[in-house]
């Protein structure tokens, strides 16, 4: 594929990326408003007088036709600025960022840890078929894939912060030592549930992969079983896995909010949990604004990666 | 909603399994014996009367790890309210100080203060007080605080509370508020709010209270970290006006998931918890080395009847609910013994603070007999003199919050089928719930919640939940049932023109209380108590349901 062909689709896809951000903001701004109870209630209070209600409305202009809110909102993305806490006094963008301190980490190593062990654990099965190691990693991956993440965390709690006193069981913690310690079980609460997906899709695969024709030629012309492993099977694997991969790494954001919410972790998960209860619309509106682009960038970077590592597909392009 | 109610299902199997796990291992560690519950200490030590908060001679930790219930969203005296002023005035003092334990108000950065007449009360500002920057204190902060929560354009949380202030003076270092009318709960509104630093807050308007400004206040304890509504850190102020704070630290948690909160106390992690859920007590008696206990709080578990809304606009129908509702069963079998069958909106404890027990004991007894209690048979004849003699479907609106509402609704739906009537629970989040209950009155007319005052005074609940002032359209809604009996109204404003501690403002307050049992507006069901659970080691001196209204750190001391 040429140069000017790759930034055409970069561009086209792109493009469309800009499209389904402004869609999904659209969505999420009437249905954060068709609602029931508003803002105002929360800032009020259940004794506000109505009075009162009218005021708090008009200072934040919630009662401004729709369209003409959705336009002021967009004119504040467009200037980096996400709107302030309706409820927590701060910018949005602040409270996202301090967030992202707890989420980031969170997902990102698990991401990590999913993706290595994964893949290793599923070749490994794959190559050990029927093997006792296939089994016990078979029973793993059923057991870590069912049990809801929430489910994981309690347990995890109870056997490591509780029975063994070796990690702390609430809050996030100051500074790297105390906040890396903290993050321990909901790290490996969503490594355990993205491991177990991971491993069994990769099993699969590498398996099919194993008994097509061109691993048979490989092996027949006496070609060493790493090389097979490595130009062979996970090449051929891989596009599939990479595919999962996106999709993994977008349900371990979806995950990390469960357990953020279930261990009490001050991370963008709370912080959007909350913000829909007290219905603060902009704290809501950002936090979903970031978590579209990153869904969007996500599956760009998933296309690119196709391309990438598959010959074929820069061909037919 | 489908979703909470799954959530809440796999949430409440989780928190079964863990209390489950908890309970073996704790039995198997005490050898098989019955769990390590006991009794914690609760009551003895009493505040004084010249300063905010006397500690017991016992000594005092030097940390303490709490979990309460409710944090604010930001650190500010507009954004706090009831639980959540326990962590704020620590820091942020109010002009006076309530105890819960002796009922008295006692000065804290006023020396003294004075009701010179219904509408007018008087407080000197303390000399020589300066906020934790080293800056003075001076009326004009105060003035700047308690504006905070007045007029049109303010956004305060108890805006209600200063509603009726006519204007706030100064001349010296006295203050003088004026109301437009008389407010026998008015000192109460004055210990719920904080003086802050005007300078400080002008500087940081837009988001005084966020976790990267704080605020600044001249309390016993400083601001060191905070996490919106979930984690407060506090430091002992090294050079506060009083007496020094005993604990050096405090770090005040809530916890919102049951299953983290219940490990977080068994792995010794927190030294105590207040207002356990008492759906989960049980469990939380089982942790080793936890004391728990409880006193009779100032809430109670309602049915609300809208009035103006049929079927419940037929007091034969409110009085067949009523007698549908078998209290001493669900105070038992729901609350496993942690709450009292309810036979009024305000709990007989609650009125012992204007009257003598005995004489409150002899009201209440007039009262129950008044009211509708557990009577199937006696249902049966009401409903058939009702307009819906065949009965009626009905939603119960309750919240998801408290997962005792469903328990109950579920209890009482039950007995409600023998009557004829059918009734949906239809569980929703709080939002929604306030938003049509309080704010619209969108509901079929019923609802269940559990109510709490904002305020010890007995008055408080009547007020809010019966006056024709607190019925929508015009007022708050928080009169539910948009009861509107002039005769009330009257009981109340004269129980107004009286000083806060007058025993007839407790006599007029039985006289209202039985008026309105004759109308039967709301149901009450139980009265919960609110539990406590402390470290073995140490003690609360006088643990009470308004402790957040003190300066309660003096009180937790080292037991023995």
């Amino acid at each position: 594929m040429s140069r000017r062909t790759f930034i055409a689709f970069v561009g086209r896809r792109l493009l469309a990326s800009v499209g389904i951000v402004l869609v999904v903001s659209v969505l999420i701004f009437s249905l954060i408003h068709l609602a029931p109870g508003g803002a105002e209630q929360t800032i009020g209070g259940r004794f506000a007088t109505p009075e009162q209600l009218a005021s708090i409305r008009a200072s934040y202009g919630l009662d401004d036709p729709l369209p003409e809110q959705y336009v002021r909102y967009l004119g504040q993305v467009v200037q980096l600025h996400l709107g302030n806490s309706l409820t927590r006094r701060e910018p949005v963008g602040e409270a996202i960022l301090n967030g992202l301190k707890v989420t980031a980490p969170i997902v990102l190593i698990s991401f990590l840890l999913t993706s290595l062990l994964g893949t290793v654990l599923g070749t490994v099965a794959a190559y050990r078929r029927g093997a006792i190691l296939d089994r016990v990693i078979g029973g793993f991956s059923i057991a870590g894939a069912s049990v809801p993440t929430f489910a994981t965390a309690t347990i995890l709690l109870y056997v490591l912060g509780v029975q063994l006193g070796w990690l702390p069981t609430a809050g996030t913690g100051e500074g790297f030592v105390d906040r890396a310690g903290h993050l321990v079980i909901p790290i490996l609460t969503l490594a355990i549930f993205g491991t177990a997906s991971l491993m069994k899709l990769t099993r699969a695969r590498v398996l099919q992969v194993l008994e097509e024709d061109h691993v048979t030629f490989a092996r027949a012309r006496g070609l060493s079983e790493r090389h097979v492993l490595i130009r062979s099977v996970l090449r051929n694997a891989g596009v599939q896995v990479i595919t999962v991969v996106g999709v993994l790494l977008l349900s371990l954001v979806a995950g990390s909010i469960l357990v953020e919410v279930t261990l009490g972790l001050d991370g963008v998960g709370s912080l959007l949990v909350d913000a829909l209860s007290a219905r603060d619309i902009p704290t809501v509106q950002g936090v979903t604004l970031l978590i579209t682009v990153f869904i969007v960038a996500v599956n760009l970077v998933v296309d690119l990666l196709y391309f990438a590592i598959d010959p074929r597909l820069r061909a037919r392009s | 909603m489908f979703t909470t109610n799954v959530w809440r299902r796999f949430g409440a199997i989780i928190a079964f399994a863990g209390a489950a796990l908890l309970a073996t291992t704790t039995l198997s560690a005490c050898g098989g014996s019955s769990g390590g519950s006991s009794t914690a200490s609760v009551g003895g030590a009493t505040t004084g009367e010249s300063s905010p908060a006397s500690a017991g001679s016992s000594s005092a930790p030097a940390s303490l790890n709490l979990v309460v219930p409710v944090q604010a969203d930001a650190l500010d005296t507009t954004k706090a309210s009831v639980g959540a002023l326990g962590v704020v005035l620590l820091g942020l003092e109010p002009l006076v100080r309530y105890n819960g334990s002796t009922h008295k108000f006692t000065p804290d950065l006023a020396t003294t203060f004075k009701q010179v007449d219904p509408l007018t009360y008087t407080f000197k500002l303390r000399s020589g007080v300066k906020f934790w920057d080293g800056s003075p204190l001076t009326v004009g902060d105060v003035l700047f605080s308690l504006d905070l929560h007045r007029g049109p354009e303010t956004q305060s949380l108890i805006a209600d509370q200063w509603a009726g202030v006519k204007d706030i003076t100064a001349k010296g270092d006295t203050i003088t508020i004026k109301l437009t009318e008389a407010n026998p709960e008015f000192l109460y509104s004055v210990a719920d709010t904080g003086i802050v630093s005007k300078k400080y807050y002008e500087a940081h308007e837009t988001n005084i209270g966020s976790p990267g400004v704080l605020n600044m206040g001249t309390g016993p304890y400083e601001f060191k970290s905070f996490i919106p509504s979930t984690e407060t850190v506090l430091d002992r102020n090294e050079s506060y006006w009083g007496e020094e704070a005993p604990i050096a630290e405090l770090d005040v948690r809530t916890i919102s998931d049951d299953s983290t909160r219940l490990l977080a106390l068994s792995s010794g992690e927190e030294d105590g918890i207040v207002g356990i859920p008492l759906s989960q007590l049980d469990s939380f008696e089982q942790i080793s080395g936890l004391n728990v206990s409880g006193v009779p709080d100032d809430s109670v578990y309602k049915f609300n009847f809208d009035l103006s809304k049929a079927p419940w606009s037929d007091i034969h129908v409110r009085r067949a609910f009523s007698e549908i509702v078998d209290r001493s069963v669900i105070a038992e079998g729901i609350f496993k013994g942690a709450a009292t069958p309810a036979t009024t909106i305000v709990p007989p404890s609650v009125m012992e603070a204007l009257l003598p027990k005995e004489q409150v004991e002899a009201g209440y007894t007039q009262i129950e007999q008044m009211t509708p209690g557990y009577d199937l048979a006696a249902a049966e004849k009401e409903m058939a003199a009702s307009t819906v003699p065949g009965g009626f479907k009905t939603t119960l609106l309750v919240t998801g919050s408290d997962p005792n509402l469903s328990l109950i609704g579920q209890t009482v739906a039950q007995e409600a089928k023998k009557i004829g009537i059918e009734v949906q629970i239809k569980q929703v989040d709080d939002n929604t719930y306030y938003n049509a209950v309080y704010f619209k009155h969108t509901t079929e007319g019923l609802s269940l919640e559990n109510f709490g005052a904002t305020n010890p005074d007995p008055w408080n609940v009547i007020a809010g939940a019966l006056s024709s002032a607190n019925a929508l359209p015009s007022g708050s809604g928080v009169n539910i049932a948009q009861y509107k009996n002039a005769q009330f109204d009257a009981l109340l404003a004269e129980s107004q023109q009286l000083e806060t501690t007058d025993p007839e403002r407790g006599e007029l307050a039985i006289e209202a209380l039985k008026l309105a049992a004759k109308s039967v507006p709301y149901a009450a069901v139980v009265y919960p108590d609110l539990s406590l659970g402390l470290n073995s080691g140490l003690q609360w001196g006088s643990f009470n349901p308004f402790w957040w209204m003190s300066a309660w750190p003096y009180e937790v001391t080292n037991a023995g």
